[in-house]
């Protein structure tokens, strides 16, 4: 829709959202109303970031809405939601400000505009996507599962990991793609968050979700099962026998593996 | 049973660790509801070891027993090891266990020769086979081709791995010779040929009906062993290059010879060290011809044996073409800027993305993550516009190796941080072996970002 207007930023106006990422979708028509662009998006009940704002819009998350303004997102701009959701997931002080200009932007001048990095905004959201991106990717590799079993003999994978940003919720379609026939669990031990994927693919009605995030405290504490001591076992021993001792490299290993990652990782444990 | 497992995974898990593949990429293969596993295409690293290697794959040998005697490998039949052998159900129990936890992408299964090739190759497909239709395993496996196998036996690998490869090893004939001598290049290449023609015809099969079965669906990738015989960095690269025009590998991986001692036709671990820097030098070299469109005269020049050791090929590239640059930033094709030093395939595309709308100053630059600390002599943009290449081209270089930190170590995927640089190996005929150097070498400055292993 080449060419809505493009909006400034008015340094005296500020959000105020329940947080989500369909809120900030839903702000845009408001925004577009009062013809400016807010410098901070508070969230309801949280501390507030410090300015002093003379104006506040309040924003009302409408899942209606919000999948209004990404439709018409996607017709202008083809992948560029997937994007701003990333960077919203990256948790960022300036994420959701950007994220408004950077939709404002790319309404006004056409989709090019979110790769010229010479725009902060544009940059800074690809870098925040980024880093999520490579924070899933980092999960993808280093969940850890161990198998426990009910009292009913029911098998459970269950891994814990610490995750520098929000990657949860971009997590699930990897693990459910790969372990569709596992019951299993990915507990963010930091935010307290779970993503459960609760019954086997074979087993699920066609429209049920195949993951779903719940509080931590839902996942079950149950026992590992006989052979899971065994395992983690096994792989230490892989992982010392294929180390080669003749080109060790400590500085290289950390980069690769940074040590915040360690605490969650069996072959780092001594058994 | 598990005691037994524990040791024999110790012992033919360091004895496969030598093979310096790791590719989980280049296959891809969905979920099903049915079935464990997926292959994303691009490959996950799931740990890296202590010497900064990925670790993606179960890579074991079946066996370390094994009827050939050649002198680079840990498993030859003269040396003094402890021989040991899974079971098919051994390797699947594994596979499947570590699978699960998220241990690893997959299995890379190789193995000595006991008795014969298909001996060999039958354990080998059984693995795949029980993994594939028992356990209805569908993640990543690479199957090691043992040259002489039957045709029969390597069609069904193909068709239940992801990869497989035939290791090259030695980068000459004469090489292979003097450390094997019961190998030739025949046996190699006769396996690899057919690997590629079976790839060939799945793919037309398919293109035609895509039901047809797959082969090998991740391509064929292959090894070079590097310092143990006295090959130039020329004729290892002429010999990839080839690999990957008429074979068309879709690796090749260099390794840096590890000397173990024990046998006078290799080099010792007393005189000899592993050449990491060298083998971090052959893979910026490949992925320049690869990745970046350059052609192997340009990166490695005929009569020249050598990469350079002190600054990376393609800065070694633009010094000796000083002509083509400075390179203009907001003009330039991007097949232009990609020849920058310092600047890679990403911050290119990135570059080509913000001119169209404006031009691209020397901040843009920075923040586009381009290495300006070499980037600097070899582009121009508006507010910077370098002389010194024009005039002096060898202070240009003295600049670029007096500019790496000694603290910043060198970090690659594939090469630690060379500790000392062995002498380069004698050319043949020449000494016969290469002597130790005691010269320290200051660490080389990052490479072109080179991403994971494709």
């Amino acid at each position: 829709m080449p060419h809505a207007p493009d909006l400034r930023v008015d340094a005296t106006l500020a959000l105020e959202t329940d947080g989500s990422f369909p809120a900030l979708l839903c702000a845009l028509p408001l925004l577009y109303g009062v013809g400016k662009l807010p410098a901070a998006v508070e969230v309801v009940g949280e501390a507030r970031t410090g300015g002093l704002f003379a104006r506040t819009l309040e924003v009302a998350t409408c899942a209606r809405t919000a999948s209004r303004v990404e439709a018409r997102l996607e017709r202008i701009a083809p992948g560029l939601v997937p994007r701003l959701f990333r960077a919203f997931l990256s948790e960022g002080e300036t994420a959701p400000t950007d994220i408004l200009r950077l939709v404002v932007r790319v309404a006004a001048r056409g989709a090019d505009v979110a790769e010229d990095w010479r725009f902060d905004p544009a940059r800074r959201v690809a870098q925040a996507a980024q880093r999520v991106s490579r924070e899933r990717h980092r999960m993808e590799a280093f969940v850890r599962f161990q198998r426990h079993a009910d009292p009913s003999g029911t098998e459970h994978f269950v891994a814990h990991v610490c995750p520098e940003v929000h990657v949860l919720p971009i997590l699930g379609a990897h693990f459910a793609d790969r372990y569709p026939t596992m019951r299993w669990a990915v507990v963010d031990v930091q935010r307290r968050l779970a993503l459960v994927h609760p019954t086997p693919a074979l087993e699920r009605a066609p429209e049920a979700n195949a993951t779903q995030i719940v509080p931590a405290g839902n996942v079950a504490h149950l026992d590992a099962t006989p052979d899971e001591a065994a395992f983690q076992d096994l792989w230490r021993t892989y992982f010392r026998a294929v180390d080669i001792a003749e080109r060790k490299n400590l500085r290289l290993h950390q980069r690769h593996v940074p040590r915040r990652y360690w605490p969650y990782l069996t072959e780092k444990q001594v058994a | 049973m598990r005691r037994q497992v524990i040791e024999k995974l110790e012992i033919l898990a360091d004895a496969a660790k030598y093979d310096a593949s790791c590719a989980s990429s280049g296959s891809k293969r969905k979920g099903r509801a049915d079935r464990m596993g997926n292959s994303s295409g691009i490959g996950i690293c799931h740990s890296y070891t202590e010497d900064g290697r990925c670790v993606s794959l179960l890579k074991i040998l079946f066996t370390n027993h094994c009827i050939y005697d050649c002198a680079y490998c840990v498993s030859r039949r003269s040396n003094d090891v402890t021989r040991v052998a899974f079971t098919v159900d051994e390797v699947v129990e594994l596979t499947i266990g570590f699978y699960q936890r998220n241990y690893i992408e997959g299995l890379f299964l190789s193995s000595g020769i006991f008795k014969d090739a298909d001996t060999t190759t039958e354990k080998l497909v059984a693995v795949a086979r029980k993994l594939r239709q028992v356990h209805k395993f569908n993640g990543y496996i690479h199957l090691k081709v043992i040259p002489g196998a039957s045709p029969e036996l390597l069609t069904e690998a193909g068709r239940l791995a992801d990869r497989l490869s035939v290791n090259v090893e030695i980068p000459s004939e004469a090489g292979l010779k003097s450390v094997a001598p019961e190998k030739d290049y025949q046996q190699v290449f006769t396996p690899m040929a057919a690997v590629r023609d079976e790839i060939v015809a799945a793919k037309e099969e398919r293109r035609a009906i895509r039901s047809a079965p797959v082969f090998a669906p991740g391509g064929q990738s292959t090894q070079l062993v590097v310092g143990a015989t006295p090959e130039s960095d020329r004729q290892v690269l002429v010999l990839a290059d080839g690999l990957y025009r008429e074979q068309k590998l879709r690796r090749v991986y260099y390794s840096g010879f590890v000397p173990l001692g024990g046998d006078p036709r290799v080099p010792s671990p007393d005189d000899y060290r592993a050449p990491l820097h060298r083998e971090h030098r052959l893979y910026q070299a490949d992925w320049l011809i690869r990745k970046y469109g350059f052609q192997l005269d340009e990166v490695v020049a005929p009569g020249q044996p050598d990469l350079d050791a002190d600054v990376d090929p393609k800065t070694a590239y633009a010094l000796r073409f000083p002509h083509h640059f400075p390179v203009d930033v907001n003009r330039a094709p991007v097949e232009w800027l990609q020849r920058v030093p310092g600047l890679g395939l990403r911050s290119a595309r990135r570059i080509v993305a913000a001119r169209r709308h404006g031009p691209v100053r020397w901040d843009d630059l920075r923040r586009m993550g381009v290495v300006l600390k070499r980037a600097q002599f070899f582009l121009t943009v508006a507010d910077h516009r370098p002389q010194l290449l024009e005039h002096d081209p060898a202070e240009v270089r003295r600049r670029i190796v007096a500019a790496r930190p000694a603290a910043d170590a060198q970090l690659s995927l594939f090469a630690p941080v060379p500790v000392e640089r062995p002498t380069p190996p004698p050319r043949p005929a020449a000494a016969p072996l290469p002597g130790p150097s005691r010269r320290a070498v200051p660490l080389a400055p990052p490479p072109a970002r080179v991403r994971r292993a494709a």
